[in-house]
């Protein structure tokens, strides 16, 4: 209800009373085992996280933060990765590839054709478009559809600039193909194409109406540095079997590194080994795999990709917790593990049982704080809300330690701890 | 109806009879240095301001949202503009406009209050986001841009033209975000602060239909096609069930008026926005 304004609890510098009322009388325990789908590291170390991080002023001190939740809206931790489903391709061409006519295989009529032509030191020339009244089009039974007779929607590197400034590259065209064209194949010419200097031109095919899609998953959405990423791929199809005639891809680190994915056999899975160091780019990692299928004698190109994160282990729940209760808030103080100086971030969602005894999210709590290499506290602080008819016993869900800095994920637990304050 | 209830517990409570109300107009994806005149117009904006008790209470952000969210220059920036506008002006109750990609760097604030002390001093004095248009699934168009600049090289990987903030908003990267960085989406934890969206549900670019005219005629005309790319209920950038990702439903495009709001019409004056805005103040 935006009626409803909610309160926010915000505690500045108050760890150190805490840390006093926490010596008087607060119970103990441990986090609770990992569960299938949990993440965190056994191992800590520092790796490539060597430096000391430069944070401004703003990021220096302990900063604790909590809100209520609403009990009544069920959460989901199941965490499960992204699940990719692409009716695209694209294909890597060469301006010279224009005269000598280029090759669409096409599934489906009507499909959205974009090209663009490569960025040099992050600029595009506009002459360098492909425009639409410059495109040949001939179609499987020979037909020749000149400028924009084989084209719906043509949008010209102007119109798609005004519409999506700053979102496409400059000189990028778009256009659908007219139903009349036909599918299984097309091969597309350009006239006026710039032929002085040899260029690169990214083309993709997006396929709205096709029946078949390229799946693809990573296993979990976050990994650690010197683990193997795995992932599951297949066909997605509402006209029957696809035969993989090719499946190939590559991990991409943000800054361009490529690391091949070795497929299974019958390429529906596959897996790379993740390096042991990254580079400082805060970015995720990109999954990329282009795939080729058979339905009859129709090719079916396809290709599918997702982010995926990659971690550096440089801390972890020591797994001591102290917790207690006041009227107003329930305090887990968890122990932390560092490898490295950095500011780290513990949050987590509190469960209350209710009065019919199911737990239910009543609120959700942030702590973070830049910490040196070592053994360390940070403390959770929940406030309860006053109208929510939900008390002990609780549990911590969603736990997670967040490496703030570097913008990584260290820990996910589904449930991390199970606990009565003041019980026998 | 909440709505209305909302505005009766708005002024039954005594805190907000005395609040200095202000507005902040957060724009989209872009490095913006004139976003009152460049990213909204000045039409708009003098329109919604209107709606404040004090007419002078309202910022409109300059900052770089063609960084990540996180960034200095984006989130930074941001809570920089919006720190010293409730500091300066003495507002106490704050309204937030947000468009596209704004309302995801917007999230970013609300979700991760310990990442920047500046961040839990503004949560603390927002009433509500009110998000047009928010990209917050992400949408297939930045997949697109993306692919139209992955030239494989010799060395490794080219991603040429793509910005940061177009990577970030790709479909499977913000499902990646919303799953671990952000708050507010089916299934996460709910935001400290409501997050009400206005979802824009199609794009018209006739030339003989006066209403495709507004917001800039040949700005929708480069929509149509690209809706192609998307579901059939999209904006020509946006899938509907991306605007109404994270947050609530505040209303749809066609609740408001017969017109519906293309990606680029959603930040203008038209169809009666700017009203609605206006009076939510």
């Amino acid at each position: 209800m935006k009626n409803q304004r909610v309160k926010q609890w915000l505690r500045l510098g108050s760890s150190v009373l805490l840390g006093m009322s926490f010596a008087m009388g607060a119970d103990e325990g441990a986090l609770m085992p990992p569960e299938a789908g949990d993440f965190g590291a056994t191992v800590i170390q520092a790796q490539s996280l060597k430096t000391t991080p430069q944070l401004p002023p703003t990021a220096q001190d302990r900063i604790h933060f909590s809100w209520a939740l609403d009990p009544a809206k069920q959460l989901n931790l199941d965490y499960e990765s992204y699940q990719a489903q692409s009716k695209a391709y694209r294909l890597v061409v060469s301006s010279s590839d224009f005269e000598k006519g280029i090759a669409l295989p096409l599934e489906s009529s009507r499909p959205l054709i974009k090209i663009s032509p490569q960025a040099v030191d992050g600029k595009v020339n506009v002459n360098h478009a492909i425009q639409p009244q410059d495109l040949i089009l001939v179609d499987r039974n020979g037909t020749l559809y000149h400028g924009t007779e084989g084209v719906d929607m043509p949008a010209a590197a102007e119109d798609l600039q005004r519409a999506h400034k700053k979102r496409f590259a400059p000189a990028t065209t778009m256009f659908k193909l007219a139903h009349e064209v036909g599918h299984q194949s097309v091969h597309l010419f350009a006239q006026n194409v710039d032929q002085s200097r040899e260029r690169t031109y990214v083309i993709q095919v997006f396929e709205k109406h096709a029946g078949a899609a390229l799946r693809l998953q990573t296993e979990r959405d976050t990994y650690f540095a010197g683990e193997t990423l795995r992932i599951n791929t297949g066909w997605v199809s509402d006209m029957g079997k696809i035969a993989t005639e090719s499946m190939q891809g590559h991990l991409i680190s943000p800054d361009g590194r490529r690391f091949p994915l070795t497929f299974s056999a019958d390429g529906s899975s596959a897996a790379a080994q993740l390096p042991k160091t990254l580079s400082q780019h805060k970015a995720l990692w990109r999954v990329d795999v282009q795939a080729a299928g058979l339905h009859g004698d129709t090719l079916i190109r396809r290709d599918a990709h997702v982010g995926v994160a990659i971690s550096e282990a440089g801390a972890r729940f020591g797994g001591h917790v102290a917790f207690d209760q006041t009227e107003t808030q329930v305090i887990a103080d968890l122990a932390v593990e560092t490898a490295v100086t950095g500011r780290f971030e513990a949050r987590a969602v509190l469960f209350a049982t209710d009065a019919a005894g199911e737990m239910v999210p009543v609120s959700v709590a942030h702590v973070a704080d830049l910490l040196p290499k070592g053994e360390h506290r940070l403390d959770l602080q929940f406030e309860l809300p006053a109208d929510v008819d939900a008390g002990a016993p609780y549990e911590l869900r969603d736990l997670r330690l967040v490496h703030q800095d570097r913008g990584s994920l260290l820990h996910r637990q589904r449930v991390g701890l199970r606990f009565d304050p003041g019980a026998e | 109806m909440s709505r209305i209830l909302g505005f009766c517990f708005l002024l039954t409570t005594p805190a907000l009879l005395f609040a200095n109300t202000g507005v902040a107009f957060v724009h989209g994806t872009g490095k913006q240095t004139d976003a009152r005149n460049d990213y909204w117009t000045r039409e708009m904006v003098d329109s919604v301001r209107q709606g404040l008790p004090n007419s002078s209470n309202y910022t409109v952000i300059n900052c770089d949202f063609e960084q990540f969210m996180w960034d200095s220059a984006a989130a930074g920036c941001l809570a920089d503009q919006l720190l010293s506008f409730i500091n300066n002006r003495g507002i106490t109750d704050l309204v937030v406009i947000t468009h596209s990609n704004g309302g995801n760097v917007m999230r970013w604030i609300l979700s991760n209050p310990t990442f920047d002390s500046r961040y839990p001093q503004i949560i603390s004095k927002i009433r509500w986001v009110n998000a047009l248009a928010a990209s917050s699934l992400g949408t297939p168009l930045a997949d697109a841009a993306t692919n139209g600049n992955v030239f494989e090289i010799a060395v490794g990987w080219l991603l040429g033209y793509a910005s940061d903030a177009v990577k970030q908003q790709q479909v499977s990267w913000m499902a990646h975000y919303n799953a671990n960085n952000l708050y507010g989406t089916n299934g996460r934890p709910g935001l400290p602060v409501g997050f009400y969206n206005v979802v824009g549900s199609d794009v018209e670019s006739s030339p003989f239909d006066g209403d495709s005219y507004c917001g800039g005629y040949t700005l929708n005309l480069g929509l149509e096609v690209t809706q192609e790319w998307l579901d059939n209920c999209s904006d020509g950038f946006l899938n509907c069930s991306s605007q109404a990702g994270a947050g609530q439903v505040w209303f749809y495009d066609t609740q408001l008026s017969n017109e519906p709001l293309s990606h680029n019409q959603s930040r203008r004056k038209c169809f009666g926005l700017d009203v609605v805005l206006r009076n939510d103040l």
